[in-house]
């Protein structure tokens, strides 16, 4: 087979004279951005991918919990877990930066989420007990978007992810719990978040609830750390108390995504997280069905529990 | 010889720039054309058009440094090879730049004639040079990340901004890890074809001689320094079929050990380890990739 001597392009099409001066055609490959919720509906259908939405206030940690988790894959399988793909790498790596040395900052950071659609990112995992592999699709809302839902019922009708997620993580910001000023706001906030949340039906009895303590090396390197932690240990009683019964489960984490310093190691409890959110689920049930695919279906509109 | 050439195989050859894509071919195209090493693919018969594998042959055989390939040089190389049933099979390489894969990633497009490429494509060839990974290590993992950029820094063009610099700089898709770039690249691979049966996946780790001190086999230093590019490939195995070697194609530095590589006779530069390879055997990849 000849080769067409040339140069650009042109000299790797096959057999095709090309006219000079003209680009070929180009293809357009999946753009691994973010997913919006239509493009990630043909996943969201599957009944063993888990959808995790990740809520609380700004900078409470939402986002690195997620960049940490990858970042975590990055040294190797997590918690068990294998890194099997994702439609999302680029959104990850962008995310990723300000936390990286080629960002030039001397502290790590997260840029703030500032979207109010719902973005997911999107992870294969494939377990190591010969269950087949499974998508993940997490979304973290918005410090905002999760005061105005806290504030108005009609916000939190809109976060229409929460009636397919699998797991709702809900964050009380460390940072904040170690300040008598500003701990017992954190937690109500939270609280208030989770049951405007059950009281719209957004989440129920198939949503498993996951209250979550983030950057825990502050607390623990708190003057009055063991005051703290008697807070928190009382704060997760009152969570459990006012809601288990509510929800599929509820489940309490304390974790240090990133913390600094030498007193936790980097995405602290992350792997326990990841675990949680891939092994269990109380969405379909025994007796689901598979949801058959519609084109005219949006995921916004996607009817939870399934209708017969 | 007899034998009809089947219709012709293609494989695709991706790696990032300066991955050692060209010099793999370089030396392959000498072993298979010359026979000088026992057990290898021969390619007992020319094709029409040579000019590009003996050009980047001839400097190989000089311990010239490959020079990068540009943009705008990108061949289509190809060789007739005889499998072991005495076969002949057509076997396509295109030769392209590092940078066209990184564009892929960047601006997420490619032409409509890769497309084609990776729709007739029956494996992959990935290259992989172990001093040239990005690593984009976390701020939190400290000093001795900081080393290991500095010393890419030393290696980078004027443009970008210096590590010490206080400045922030903005995320550059191009600096992203190695390892990522590769799986995205092979997910898009992926998911252009309709697969008929796995793609199989020949992961060249090039310059070996630079890393053989860590006594490492080629897979097991895959799973350490390009842990995601590993979990990825052991997690789809339903996907891919895959096989890492490492190769040295030039047998050393090829600007300072010049002397000594003259000296040698030109198989006998060549190493290769992993998947039982035998040690000159440059095709064995390629050997493994056409079946």
């Amino acid at each position: 087979m000849t080769t067409p001597p040339g140069v650009g392009e042109g000299a790797v099409t096959p057999g095709e004279p090309q006219a000079p001066g003209v680009a070929p055609p180009s293809v357009q490959l999946p753009h691994g951005s973010e997913l919006t919720l239509s493009e990630a509906a043909s996943l969201a259908r599957e009944l063993t991918t888990r959808v995790v939405a990740l809520a609380g206030a700004v900078e409470s940690g939402k986002t690195t919990i997620l960049t940490c988790l990858y970042e975590s894959f990055r040294k190797g399988p997590v918690a068990g877990h294998q890194f099997a793909g994702s439609r999302t790498l680029l959104a990850f790596e962008k995310r990723c930066h300000p936390a990286r040395m080629d960002s030039g900052r001397a502290n790590a950071t997260t840029d703030r989420t500032r979207q109010v659609e719902t973005r997911l990112l999107h992870l294969k995992v494939l377990a190591d007990d010969g269950s087949p592999p499974r998508h993940l699709l997490l979304t973290d809302i918005s410090g905002e978007t999760f005061r105005q839902a806290r504030d108005f019922a009609a916000e939190v009708q809109k976060l229409s992810v929460l009636k397919r997620a699998d797991h709702l993580a809900i964050l009380v910001d460390g940072a904040k719990v170690v300040s008598t000023t500003t701990r017992d706001a954190a937690v109500t906030n939270a609280r208030s978040f989770l049951k405007r949340a059950l009281g719209a039906a957004m989440i129920g009895k198939k949503t498993v609830v996951e209250v979550i303590h983030s950057k825990m090396d502050l607390v623990q390197s708190a003057q009055d750390a063991s005051s703290v932690l008697s807070y928190i240990d009382a704060t997760e009683d009152r969570f459990r108390q006012e809601f288990s019964s509510h929800l599929g489960a509820l489940h309490l984490f304390r974790i240090a995504a990133r913390p600094s310093g030498d007193v936790l190691p980097f995405a602290y409890k992350i792997p326990e997280l990841l675990d949680a959110w891939v092994r269990e689920s109380r969405l379909f049930g025994e007796l689901a069905r598979p949801i058959p695919p519609s084109t005219s279906r949006q995921f916004e509109r996607f009817t939870w529990p399934p209708q017969e | 010889m007899t034998g009809q050439a089947s219709p012709a195989a293609r494989y695709l050859v991706i790696g990032l720039p300066e991955a050692g894509k060209t010099t793999f071919l370089a030396a392959l195209w000498h072993v298979a054309d010359t026979g000088g090493v026992p057990g290898a693919l021969r390619a007992p018969r020319d094709v029409v058009d040579q000019e590009h594998l003996n050009a980047i042959r001839e400097r190989w055989l000089a311990v010239e440094p490959t020079p990068r390939t540009r943009r705008g040089a990108e061949r289509r190389v190809s060789m007739l090879l005889e499998k072991e049933d005495k076969t002949l099979i057509e076997v396509l390489f295109p030769d392209m730049s590092g940078e066209s894969f990184l564009e892929h990633w960047k601006d997420r497009v490619w032409s409509a004639g890769y497309q084609e490429l990776v729709e007739n494509s029956q494996g992959v060839l990935i290259f992989i040079h172990p001093e040239k990974l990005v690593p984009s290590p976390r701020i939190d993992e400290g000093a001795g990340a900081l080393q290991v950029l500095q010393s890419l820094d030393e290696g980078r063009s004027p443009g970008h901004a210096a590590l010490t610099s206080v400045q922030e700089n903005p995320w550059d898709p191009e600096r992203s890890p190695t390892e990522v770039v590769l799986v995205d690249l092979l997910q898009m691979i992926d998911s252009a074809r309709t697969p008929v049966s796995r793609l199989r996946v020949a992961v060249v780790i090039s310059a070996w001689d630079r890393v053989e001190a860590e006594q490492l086999e080629p897979a097991e230093w895959l799973a350490q320094r390009l842990p995601l590019l590993s979990q990825f490939l052991e997690a789809n195995e339903d996907r891919y079929e895959w096989r890492v070697y490492g190769v040295s194609a030039q047998g050393g530095d090829p600007i300072q050990d010049a002397q000594r590589l003259r000296a040698m006779l030109p198989p006998e530069r060549i190493k290769v380890v992993g998947s039982g390879a035998s040690l000159h055997d440059i095709t064995a990849p390629v050997r493994w990739l056409i079946g």
